[in-house]
């Protein structure tokens, strides 16, 4: 058994204003072990994005407990990053400058931010487009700038919110290569990555491991490892590609009918 | 909404309750003295025995009246110059230097006006005090009446024509529907302005004769110039009063009511935060209105940028270069030449054309003492106003960010500045000056200060609105990518608060500099109990010239203060707001 980086213990959220509250997630606990790509799936609402939101500390649960590294997390981290379905970059900041964000804020040294920035913006293939702002780039290099960024802190996991949902199918396809390409270099220091989607096949494609969600309050009804051997290309059109979609398409509709809270 | 859940008082509520309730009741004996005073006052006796619903109903009639008449204007100007790119070339600077002219700049001209066709009746009073109340509200509507025909999609528009929706059916369909949202947001901001002015409105002095007209705003003024100060804070407290059920009943229903005619939703809910709702509501017209605003602003950007880029690119002017490169084609001697030539032509044109008694009248004027003394007063003006603009952009600045990033200060101050901003200020100046002059015991200083006070009293809602409406709709993902990272405290604010409500705090600024002339005029001379104050500037300029009926005066002094108003929105704000435009965030 390969050692676990996050460990999630028994994760419940509960939303509270003046007039209702809504019940997000209940019970939910799984470990992520190192070197793993887990994919979380499941309904619109159910929950997956307020979760990976607990694992980066912007969220804390209602009971329960995040352990990362043996140690419970309450604060955002430069251990752990994340790319945001929306890109989230400053329209104000350059693309060198954006990527600088999190160092920035580490108070590294202007010098080495510079140097780390350039060497991760070039590592996503945006060299020549340092100086240009993110209004104009493509969907797919401002979710680049995104990934260079979250890259640059150098973290040990790095968290994806639905990172190709706003993008086109063909700008999507090159990306999820591209980030299947980071994930897997030998040499790079992030290496744990998990990522919230609800395209099933682009889950089935990319994951090790993949969590599919019960409508809310969200639960874990299935946790299914894929045993496709990498890289996947030719595989998407296989059998047993198929059944792992049908298998977890179907989980999805049995478990969509929201629950009364 | 449960009845339980509005009721309940969080403790941090609670809390102030405490010394407030403490400074109360050691105030008891000086508030049944205060109420003595009330009661006993001849003015009120009457106010509340036969003219109490006159009074307020005078205002409301007033009031109204302006209303209905700046949305006729506003529907057809606005819609003109939105629909016809022709039309819109002249109408939208044309409004822009109308909109730059103090409310009380058009006293004189409106007072003339309405008195000679009504021979001083009663009802030409009336008209008058009802078309400056008017010049007070009628900019804004129009603006959003044109903002919105400007920001109906250009799929919008071809949908229509392929369905061959035209004339009324268009007018009806399409353009009535894109305006409502904007319309309401203008009305909100207009009635604010009209409120703010109704005092002066009430109260109009000119040419050595006040104009009152019994309402409730010439109630608060009459009482604080006759040192009443708790009778003056009475009618405050009944114009809140009138203010608040106004908000509750007309313009909050109305304003949720447009939000079904938007193109896109602007005003997302916060879910996530513990608010009432009154303070959800107040936040939603915040919003509504400053990105109301940040869309207006961009049609009548464009539109100067494309035709009159002469002022507002004053760094690149294409047409001086041209004048310059044509110019230089010419050899030396050529040059001298047509520069004598010129010079010949414009003292034939001027020795023709110009009437011979006309250049005499002008010369006469020119010598006159005043006019040595409007550059100075000028310079005072703007300082004053610029210390005013200082002390509100600190303090809104402070207040802003941290109102809007804590959810239980934003809980307790919101509703107490809604409430605050509908207080008419100017109102309040007999107050403020009489506690800051027996302070420093009459000194010019003292006067000095009341007159920055109420200069900032009417700069800085503007700001403060702005930014907590700006701080809010800062996009969730970007301030959590920013935890994400780690940006804290100053770092967050310095890389990420600041540039986002940067494009705010320039719209802030042009209709807090807009408030703040308007507050000029009457901040810097006032008459209470017969005793004259003053500071020097173009607002005293223009009160004693109004006063004394010296029209050329008056003109020149309104011309200068527009000139200025006009000069520094076409150059600093407009500029600031274009090179603001790359910290909006992406729709």
């Amino acid at each position: 058994m390969p050692a676990s980086v996050l460990q999630i213990e028994d994760i419940s959220k509960t939303f509270e204003s003046r007039e209702h509250k809504v019940k997000v997630l209940e019970h939910v606990s799984f470990d992520v072990y190192r070197h793993e790509f887990l994919c979380m799936v499941g309904p619109s609402g159910c929950g997956k994005s307020t979760l990976l939101r607990m694992l980066d500390g912007l969220e804390p649960p209602t009971s329960g407990c995040v352990l990362f590294n043996d140690e419970p997390i309450t604060e955002p981290s430069p251990e752990i990053s994340m790319i945001f379905q929306t890109f989230a970059l400053l329209p104000w900041k350059t693309v060198l400058e954006n990527v600088q964000l999190g160092l920035e804020a580490q108070g590294i040294s202007l010098q080495e931010r510079k140097e780390r920035a350039k060497k991760y913006t070039e590592a996503v293939g945006l060299s020549g487009f340092e100086d240009a702002y993110p209004r104009e780039l493509s969907g797919g290099m401002k979710q680049r700038v995104g990934i260079a960024r979250a890259l640059a802190v150098e973290p040990e996991v790095l968290l994806m919110d639905e990172p190709f949902s706003s993008l086109d199918e063909l700008t999507a396809e090159t990306l999820r290569k591209e980030v299947l390409e980071i994930w897997s270099a030998p040499s790079r220091v992030t290496n744990t990555f998990i990522m919230v989607t609800h395209n099933v096949h682009e889950a089935v494609f990319m994951a090790d491991r993949i969590l599919v969600m019960s409508a809310r309050p969200g639960r874990i009804v299935e946790d299914i490892r894929i045993s496709l051997p990498r890289p996947r290309e030719k595989y998407g059109h296989s059998e047993q590609f198929y059944s792992y979609e049908q298998r977890i398409i179907s989980r999805i509709e049995q478990y969509s009918a929201p629950t009364p809270t | 909404m449960t009845i339980g859940g509005r009721r309940r008082i969080s403790a941090i509520t609670a809390l102030p309750i405490v010394p407030v309730g403490a400074i109360v009741l050691a105030q008891i004996p000086i508030l049944t003295s205060s109420l003595n005073e009330v009661l006993s006052y001849p003015f009120t006796a009457g106010f509340f025995a036969l003219t109490w619903d006159n009074y307020v109903l005078r205002t409301m009639i007033r009031m109204v009246s302006a209303y209905a008449l700046s949305v006729g204007f506003a529907l057809i100007y606005g819609i003109t110059a939105g629909i016809s790119k022709r039309a819109e070339q002249l109408m939208i600077p044309v409004l822009d230097v109308l909109q730059s002219i103090p409310v009380l700049g058009y006293l004189p001209g409106v007072i003339v006006l309405f008195l000679s066709l009504f021979r001083g009746s009663i009802f030409g009073q009336e008209l008058a005090s009802i078309i400056l109340i008017f010049t007070g509200m009628v900019w804004a509507v129009t603006f959003g009446v044109y903002g919105g025909v400007k920001s109906i999609p250009r799929d919008i528009i071809e949908v229509a024509h392929a369905f061959g929706i035209r004339r009324v059916k268009y007018l009806k369909d399409i353009i009535f529907p894109a305006i409502y949202p904007p319309l309401i947001s203008g009305s909100i901001l207009a009635w604010g302005g009209g409120w703010y002015f109704l005092v002066a409105c009430e109260y109009l002095s000119f040419a050595n004769t006040v104009y009152t007209l019994p309402g409730v705003g010439f109630y608060i003024f009459k009482a604080a110039l006759d040192g009443r100060i708790a009778a003056s804070i009475f009618g405050l407290a009944i114009m809140v009063v009138l203010v608040g059920v106004i908000n509750r009943f007309v313009w909050h229903p109305l304003m949720n009511n447009a939000e079904k005619y938007r193109y896109e939703s602007t005003a997302t809910p916060s879910h996530r935060r513990r608010q009432s709702r009154l303070v959800r509501l107040i936040l939603r017209k915040l919003r509504i209105i400053s990105q109301d605003l940040a869309k207006l602003a961009e049609p009548v950007l464009a539109l100067e940028h494309k035709y009159y880029p002469l002022v507002v690119r004053f760094r690149h002017t294409h047409l001086l270069n041209n004048i310059r490169a044509s110019w230089q084609r010419y050899s030396k001697p050529g040059r001298i030449a047509g520069t004598l030539i010129g010079i010949i032509l414009v003292a034939i044109v001027f020795e023709i054309l110009v009437p011979p008694r006309l250049p005499e009248v002008v010369r006469q004027f020119i010598f006159r003492k005043e006019i040595a003394l409007i550059p100075g007063y000028a310079v005072a003006s703007v300082s004053r106003l610029a210390v005013g603009y200082l002390i509100a952009l600190a303090w809104t600045l402070a207040a802003g960010i941290l109102i809007a990033r804590s959810e239980r200060l934003f809980n307790i101050f919101l509703p107490i500045f809604d409430i605050a901003h509908s207080v008419p200020a100017l109102a309040l100046f007999p107050i403020v000056l009489s506690v800051v002059i027996d302070y420093f015991h009459g000194a010019q200083i003292g006067l000095e200060i009341a007159s920055i006070i109420l200069v900032l009293t009417g700069m800085q809602w503007y700001l403060l609105f702005n930014i907590i409406g700006a701080v809010m709709a800062i996009p969730s993902d970007v301030t959590e990518a920013s935890k994400c990272f780690g940006l804290k405290g100053f770092k967050f604010v310095k890389h990420v608060i600041l540039p986002s409500i940067f494009p705010a705090i320039i719209l802030g600024s042009i209709q807090a500099w807009g408030g703040g002339w308007n507050a000029t005029i009457a901040s810097e001379y006032i008459n209470v109990a017969n005793h004259t104050y003053h500071v020097a500037g173009l607002g005293y300029l223009l009160d004693i010239s109004v006063a004394a009926g010296d029209t050329p005066l008056v003109l020149a002094t309104i011309g200068i203060m527009a000139g200025i108003v006009f000069l520094m929105n076409r150059t600093v704000w407009h500029y600031s707001l274009m090179r603001a435009s790359k910290y909006r965030f992406e729709a």
